[in-house]
C-alpha cells in the first residue's frame, strides 16, 4: 500500500467567535481560500495537483452551506478541474478530512490532497444547522440525549475529576499556548488573515487570557448546572442513562471549556510520488487513522476507544506515542484521556489547547494535527497522536511519525 | 332519539345539541360519530343556513370526552389488520372534524358557514377536540367547569385532533401543560390560555354564539391562512429549537422514561410541526394508532379509569347497609396513624388518636396541624378549615375514650404479641358492632385476628405512606372476615376518597408482593449491570 504523507499544514490565528471578534468581518469563504491558496502558494501547486480538496465543516447552513469545499475551490487560485467535498463529524470534521485523504492516498484515488476544514462560529452559529437527535422525540429520549456541558460533566462525575482538577487543566492550557506564542512555536503554520488590498486583519490567536489563574477560574459560575438541575432537568435524563450516579457534579464552565472562536485550517497530503512531482519533501506519515462510536448521552468520551484502535491497528502502545493533541472540548475530555492511558500531562497538549486558543468546530481536527507535528519537529520527536471527541457520540485519531 | 339533534331557525342558525342517551355528560361513542357528520352535512348544503353552533343538551357542561370503555375495546374491533382498522377510522373522524373547520370554503378559502361551539361547563377529550375543530369557542362563565385534555392521565393522548390543532393554536410551550400533564382550568383561566375563545354569562350562551355567527366573521384558521408560523416556532426555528430539546428532556426526566403515551404525543407534535395541516392530522393519527396498539394504553384505561372509577364508587362491596364510619379510633400516633387521623379528620370524621404516653398522641395530632399550615401557606386552606380539622382529632391515651366507635385502625408496632395487646385492650373498650381494622403490612390477618373474640368483624386495612397522599388502600379479608367488616372497610376509604381494593390474606398482601420481587431482582441485577460499564 502506499504510504500517505503531510508535506505541509497551515492555519488561520483563531478570532474571537462574536461580533467584536477580530475575524467577524471575514466571510467563511474567504477564510477557507486564503488557507487553500496558501498552500497552493507555499508548495508550488499549479493546475489539477490535487485530487480533491475535503474540507470539514460542522454547521453546513448558510454562507457554510451548499458544499463549501467546492465554492472555496472556485474562489480560489485553485484550478476548476479540482472538485471539492465537504464532510461533517461535528468537531473531528478537520482530522477526519486528512484521515480520508491519507486513506484515498493509500488506497491510490489520487496521489495529493488538500484537507482541513473551517468554522466561523461568529457568523454562523452552532446548532442552527438543527439536529434531529437533540429534537425529534423517537430519537432525543431513546438514545437519551443531553447537551455536551452536560455529558463533560457525567464524565467529571463518573471518572473522578474535580473542579479544582478541570481548572487546573485550563490555567495550564492558558500558560503553555502564551509560552507557545513568545517562543514563536506556531510560526510555521500561522497564516495571516489578509483583507482584499493585503492588510492584515489578524495575525495572532485572540482568545487567549494568558493572564488566567486558579482564583479568576474559582469565580466562575458552573454553566450547565441550571440546565441539568432545573431547566429542564437535563441531570434527569442522564441518571437515567448512568443511574448509579447519585448526582451530576457540573464542574465547567466558560473558563475550562474550550472557546468559541473563527478559524480554518488546510493540510497537503500526499503519496511519495506527489512529493517528488512538486518537488517537496515528506513533514511526517500518517501512520493510521482511526474512527468509533460511543455512547451518545457521554458523548465525550471517544478519544480512548479510538486512540485503542488506531494503535490495535498501528501495532503500537501508548508508549510509543512521544506526543499527544487532545481537543480541549472540555477540561474533563483531556482529564479522561490521561487517566486512561495513565499519560502524564507533560506529553498532552505541550502549547496548549482549544481552552486557551480556541475550538473552530470544523478546522481544529486539522489544526491540532499541525501543531502536533511542528511541535514534534521543534522537540526532535518521532510519533505523535492526535484525537477529537466527537458530539453525538464519536471519536477519530490520526497517528503520525516523521521520516 | 340519536346522540346529536339539529334545529334550524328562522334566523338562519342550525343549533345541534349534543345529548347521549342515558348519560348525565356526554360522551362520544362510535355511533355518534356520522350522525354529526350527516347533520353537519345537512346544514352546509342547506342554503336558508348561514351557520351552525354546536351546543350540549345536558345542564351544565358540554362533554365528558370519550366513552373510554369504548376505546378501550377499539382494537378488538377494528378487524383483522387492527393497525389498519384504526388508523382508517380515526382518519375518519379527522375527516368529519376537518370538514367542520373548512365549513365548505373553497381551497382558496372563500365561502363557508361559520359555526360556534358553545360550552354550557365542562369539556374534556373529545369534548374539547370537537370545540377546536370550530372557528369560535364560547364557553359559559361556570366556575366549577373544566376544560382540558385530561387523555395522557389515562395512557393515551389527544387523538382526533387536540394535539395538532391546540400546538398550532397556542404554540408548542403553551400546550405542553394542557396535553403533557393534562391540566384543566375553568373557563375564565381557559380563555387567557387562549383555549377558549370567549367566556360569557351562562344565561347568554346560546344567543352570544348566533349573534357571532351571524356577524359575517372570517373563519378561517390561522393554520389555513398562508404563511401561518406556529407560535412559539417549530422544532428548527431558534426559539422552538430549545423548546423540543427541552420537551423530550422534561417528559423523560418526569415519567423515568416508562411511559409510551407522552412519547408518541411528543413525536406526533414534532413531525407534526414540520409539514401542512392535514399532514400533521395523518401523522397524529399514526401515532395515535401506535399507542392504541400498544397493551399500554389499554392497560391504563382499565387500571386508572375503568376499574378504579368502578372501585371507588364501591365495586366488590358485599350488600351490607351503610357502613360509612362516624366515629374512628386510631391506634398508635407514628408516622401511620397520625397521617389516617389526619384524612380521616379531613373527612368530616371524629377521631380518636390513642398512644401510650401523652407526649407522643400530640405528637401525632401535630402532623396534622403541620399539614393544614402547609396547605394555608399554598391557599389550599384556611384557618378555620384548620380548626375544624384538629377539632376533630382527641389525642389522648385513655383507652375509654374510644367508646362510641364504630372502626379502630391499630398502627402500632409490627409485632404480632404488641399487636394483640393492642387489640385486646382496645375492644375491651369498644361496642360489640365495632369493626376492627389493623394497618399491618406484612402480618397475616387471620392470625391477627386471633386477639379479637370476634374474627367476623377483624380486618386489614393497609395504608401506604405518605397517608396523605398514597390513593391506594388495601383491604385484606382474614379467613373469617365477615362481609359487614369488608363493606365497612370499603365504605371508609370512599369516605376519605382514596382507592381501595379487596385482598386475600396471601403472604405480603398485593402491593407488596408486587414491589418486593422488583427491588429484590433490581438489587441482584445492579452489580452485574456496574461491571459491564
Amino acid at each position: 500500500m502506499t504510504d500517505a504523507f503531510i508535506y505541509d499544514a497551515v492555519r488561520t490565528p483563531r478570532g474571537r467567535g462574536r461580533k467584536d471578534g477580530a475575524l467577524h468581518e471575514v466571510t467563511s469563504l474567504a477564510l477557507s481560500v486564503g488557507v487553500l491558496n496558501a498552500l497552493k502558494e507555499r508548495n508550488g501547486l499549479e493546475g489539477h495537483a490535487v485530487e480533491d480538496v475535503i474540507w470539514g465543516n460542522a454547521t453546513q447552513v448558510g454562507e457554510q452551506g451548499g458544499c463549501l469545499a467546492r465554492t472555496a475551490v472556485l474562489a480560489s487560485d485553485l484550478d476548476e478541474a479540482i472538485p471539492g467535498l465537504a464532510i461533517n463529524r461535528f468537531c473531528a470534521s478537520g482530522l477526519e478530512a486528512v484521515n480520508l485523504a491519507a486513506n484515498q492516498v493509500r488506497g491510490g484515488a489520487g496521489e495529493g490532497y488538500i484537507a482541513g476544514g473551517v468554522e466561523m462560529m461568529g457568523r454562523v452559529a452552532m446548532g442552527s444547522d438543527g439536529a434531529a437527535i437533540a429534537v425529534d422525540p423517537s430519537v432525543a429520549m431513546k438514545h437519551y440525549f443531553v447537551p455536551q456541558g452536560i455529558s463533560a460533566d457525567i464524565i467529571a462525575t463518573q471518572y473522578g475529576f474535580s473542579r479544582e482538577d478541570a481548572d487546573a487543566l485550563a490555567v495550564q492550557s492558558q500558560r503553555r499556548a502564551a509560552k507557545a506564542w513568545e517562543e514563536g512555536r506556531f510560526a510555521r503554520s500561522i497564516i495571516p488573515v489578509r483583507d482584499v488590498n493585503g492588510l492584515v486583519i489578524l495575525d495572532r490567536d485572540e482568545h487567549m487570557r494568558p493572564e488566567t489563574d486558579m482564583q479568576s477560574l474559582g469565580a466562575l459560575k458552573p454553566s450547565f448546572k441550571d440546565m441539568g438541575e432545573v431547566m429542564p432537568g437535563f441531570d434527569a435524563v442522564a441518571k437515567l442513562k448512568y443511574p448509579h450516579l447519585e448526582r451530576i457534579e457540573h464542574i465547567h464552565h466558560a473558563g475550562n471549556s474550550s472557546g468559541i472562536v473563527d478559524g480554518a485550517a488546510g493540510v497537503l497530503v500526499g503519496s511519495k510520488a506527489f512529493g517528488e512531482t512538486w518537488g517537496l519533501t515528506p513533514r511526517a506519515r500518517i501512520r493510521q487513522t482511526a474512527r468509533i462510536g460511543t455512547d451518545p448521552t457521554i458523548m465525550l468520551t471517544g478519544p480512548v476507544p479510538a486512540t485503542q484502535r488506531a494503535l490495535a491497528d498501528a501495532g503500537m502502545e501508548i508508549a510509543d506515542i512521544d506526543l499527544f493533541e487532545v481537543n480541549e472540548a472540555f477540561s474533563a475530555v483531556v482529564l479522561r484521556f490521561c487517566q486512561a492511558f495513565e499519560v502524564d500531562q507533560a506529553r498532552v497538549n505541550v502549547n496548549g489547547g482549544a481552552i486557551a486558543l480556541g475550538h473552530p468546530l470544523g478546522a481544529t481536527g486539522a489544526m491540532i494535527l499541525g501543531t502536533l507535528l511542528d511541535e514534534m519537529e521543534r522537540a526532535d520527536k518521532a510519533t505523535g497522536l492526535a484525537t477529537l471527541c466527537v458530539a453525538s457520540g464519536m471519536g477519530a485519531a490520526t497517528i503520525i511519525e516523521r521520516v | 332519539m340519536t346522540d346529536f339533534t339539529m334545529e334550524k331557525g328562522a334566523d338562519g342558525v342550525a343549533v345541534i345539541t349534543w345529548d347521549t342517551r342515558g348519560k348525565s355528560m356526554n360522551v362520544m361513542t362510535m355511533e355518534a360519530w356520522p350522525v354529526l357528520d350527516g347533520l353537519i352535512d345537512d346544514a352546509l348544503s342547506d342554503d336558508a343556513v348561514r351557520g351552525i353552533v354546536i351546543t350540549s343538551g345536558k345542564a351544565g357542561s358540554f362533554a365528558g370526552g370519550m366513552d373510554l370503555n369504548v376505546i378501550a375495546r377499539m382494537k378488538e374491533g377494528a378487524g383483522d389488520d387492527p393497525a389498519r382498522g384504526l388508523f382508517e377510522g380515526l382518519m375518519a373522524t379527522h375527516a368529519i372534524l376537518r370538514k367542520i373547520e373548512r365549513a365548505g370554503m373553497d381551497d382558496r378559502n372563500r365561502g363557508g358557514k361559520p359555526i360556534a361551539a358553545a360550552l354550557p361547563g365542562t369539556a374534556l377529550g373529545i369534548g374539547l377536540e370537537l370545540p377546536l375543530a370550530c372557528h369560535r369557542i364560547f364557553a359559559a362563565d361556570n366556575a366549577s367547569a373544566r376544560i382540558g385534555l385530561p387523555e395522557i392521565m389515562v395512557g393515551i393522548f389527544p387523538g382526533m385532533g387536540g394535539t395538532t390543532r391546540l400546538v398550532r393554536k397556542m404554540g408548542a410551550m403553551a400546550a405542553a401543560p394542557l396535553l403533557l400533564e393534562g391540566k384543566l382550568s375553568d373557563p375564565q383561566k381557559a380563555k387567557s390560555a387562549g383555549v377558549v375563545d370567549e367566556v360569557v354569562p351562562a344565561g347568554e350562551l346560546l344567543d352570544r354564539a348566533r349573534e357571532w355567527v351571524l356577524s359575517e366573521p372570517r373563519i378561517v384558521k390561522p393554520w389555513d391562512e398562508r404563511g401561518y408560523r406556529m407560535p412559539g416556532g417549530a422544532p428548527y426555528h431558534p426559539a422552538g429549537f430549545m423548546t423540543f430539546v427541552g420537551a423530550s428532556a422534561m417528559v423523560q426526566g418526569r415519567t423515568q422514561g416508562a411511559f409510551p403515551a407522552p412519547k408518541a404525543l411528543l413525536s406526533a407534535v414534532y413531525e407534526g410541526a414540520l409539514v401542512p395541516f392535514d399532514t400533521a392530522l395523518r401523522i397524529e393519527a399514526r401515532w395515535f394508532t401506535n399507542i392504541l396498539m400498544n397493551p399500554s394504553s389499554s392497560a391504563m384505561i382499565r387500571s386508572l379509569f375503568i376499574s378504579k372509577e368502578a372501585l371507588e364508587k364501591g365495586a366488590n362491596r358485599p350488600d351490607a347497609p351503610d357502613q360509612r364510619v362516624r366515629k374512628l379510633g386510631v391506634l398508635g400516633a407514628g408516622m401511620m396513624g397520625a397521617g389516617i387521623a389526619l384524612v380521616a379528620a379531613q373527612a368530616g370524621i371524629e377521631v380518636v388518636l390513642i398512644d401510650q404516653n401523652q407526649e407522643a398522641a400530640e405528637r401525632g395530632r401535630s402532623h396534622a396541624a403541620d399539614y393544614m399550615d402547609e396547605g394555608i401557606k399554598r391557599g389550599k386552606a384556611t384557618e378555620e378549615l384548620k380548626a375544624e380539622v384538629l377539632g376533630r382529632i382527641n389525642a389522648t391515651t385513655d383507652l375509654a375514650a374510644l367508646k362510641g366507635c364504630d372502626l379502630i385502625v391499630e398502627a402500632v408496632f409490627e409485632d404480632m404479641t404488641v399487636k394483640a395487646e393492642a387489640t385486646k385492650a382496645a375492644l375491651a373498650q369498644a361496642g360489640a358492632d365495632c369493626i376492627f381494622a389493623t394497618n399491618t403490612s406484612t402480618l397475616p390477618i387471620s392470625d391477627l385476628a386471633r386477639a379479637s373474640d370476634k374474627p367476623d368483624q377483624f380486618i386489614g386495612i393497609h395504608f401506604f405512606s405518605p397517608v396523605e397522599r398514597m390513593m391506594l388502600v388495601e383491604i385484606i379479608k382474614g379467613r373469617e372476615t365477615g362481609p359487614r367488616a369488608v363493606a365497612k372497610a370499603l365504605d371508609f376509604v370512599r369516605q376519605i376518597r382514596k382507592t381501595p381494593i379487596v385482598v386475600n390474606d396471601a403472604r405480603f398482601f398485593y402491593a407488596n408482593r408486587c414491589i418486593i420481587p422488583i427491588s429484590t431482582r433490581g438489587y441482584a441485577w445492579w452489580p452485574r449491570a456496574w461491571r459491564r460499564r
